[in-house]
């Protein structure tokens, strides 16, 4: 080749060491209502520029729906998103101002026994400051699924912790963990 | 040329969002609508309630 333009063509960076750290992990040794994850410290976006969270689990014989909490000061959830049958008809989700969000709600849960996956993907936004993240989650039983993009006002993420509504419970050996990466 | 617009007739999702969609009034609800129509509703705001009832849900 001939002359080329210096600068032209970017060299390529050193490839950089991402900190993948398991923030908490937990697999039920008995029926349990609720799980929370502390941290020793505030989670924050100074650290951490992403969560990573997986729940696998079974609800019991109470008709209940799960749902999660990503900080003792969270107040308001926002969510926008859909219900997908097994044949593939999707509903429509809006969730405003409530709290806490479900982890699927009545139409995902329709009745109590049911195996669950949940895949939460979550940063905290501090400009928003808002816990702001992607949920999907699947009914095995129902041949369900749920999406939903979700923001939850909170600045840090200071606990984790998942609750089944009325009396309902997550059934043993139900898995919690939870993954974040570093931002340095 | 001719400009052909079709004006669709308004749905009660249209006119939920219109009336409680606007977040910084900070109504609280989770909504489920399919098709234009809503499917399921919970809230305790008594505006929503009522206009869920004006609709026919019970």
């Amino acid at each position: 080749m001939g002359d080329c333009i210096q600068g032209a063509f970017a060299k390529a960076a050193a490839a950089a060491t991402v900190s993948f750290e398991l923030l908490d992990y937990e697999d039920f040794s008995a029926d349990a209502a609720s799980y929370t994850f502390t941290p020793s410290s505030a989670l924050t976006a100074d650290n951490y520029s992403q969560f990573l969270i997986t729940i696998t689990g079974k609800t019991d014989a109470v008709n209940a729906l799960p749902t999660i909490i990503f900080s003792s000061s969270s107040s308001n959830v926002y969510a926008v998103g859909a219900t997908i049958e097994a044949n593939g008809d999707r509903t429509s989700l809006t969730v405003s101002n409530t709290a806490p969000i479900n982890i699927g709600n009545a139409t995902t849960f329709p009745s109590a026994n049911q195996n669950f996956t949940c895949l939460i993907s979550v940063t905290i936004n501090p400009l928003l400051g808002y816990i702001t993240g992607y949920m999907q989650t699947m009914n095995g039983n129902a041949l369900f699924s749920e999406q939903k993009w979700f923001e939850v006002t909170a600045s840090n993420i200071d606990s984790v912790e998942i609750d089944m509504t009325s009396t309902g419970k997550f059934k043993a050996d139900t898995r919690f963990a939870m993954y974040g990466l570093k931002t340095s | 040329m001719k400009h052909y617009t079709k004006h669709l007739p308004e749905t009660e999702v249209d006119e939920f969002f219109k009336l409680f969609g606007d977040r910084k009034k900070k109504y609280k609800f989770s909504l489920q609508h399919r098709n234009g129509k809503i499917v399921d509703c919970e809230t305790d705001d008594t505006k929503i309630i009522k206009f869920l009832k004006e609709k026919g849900l019970k």
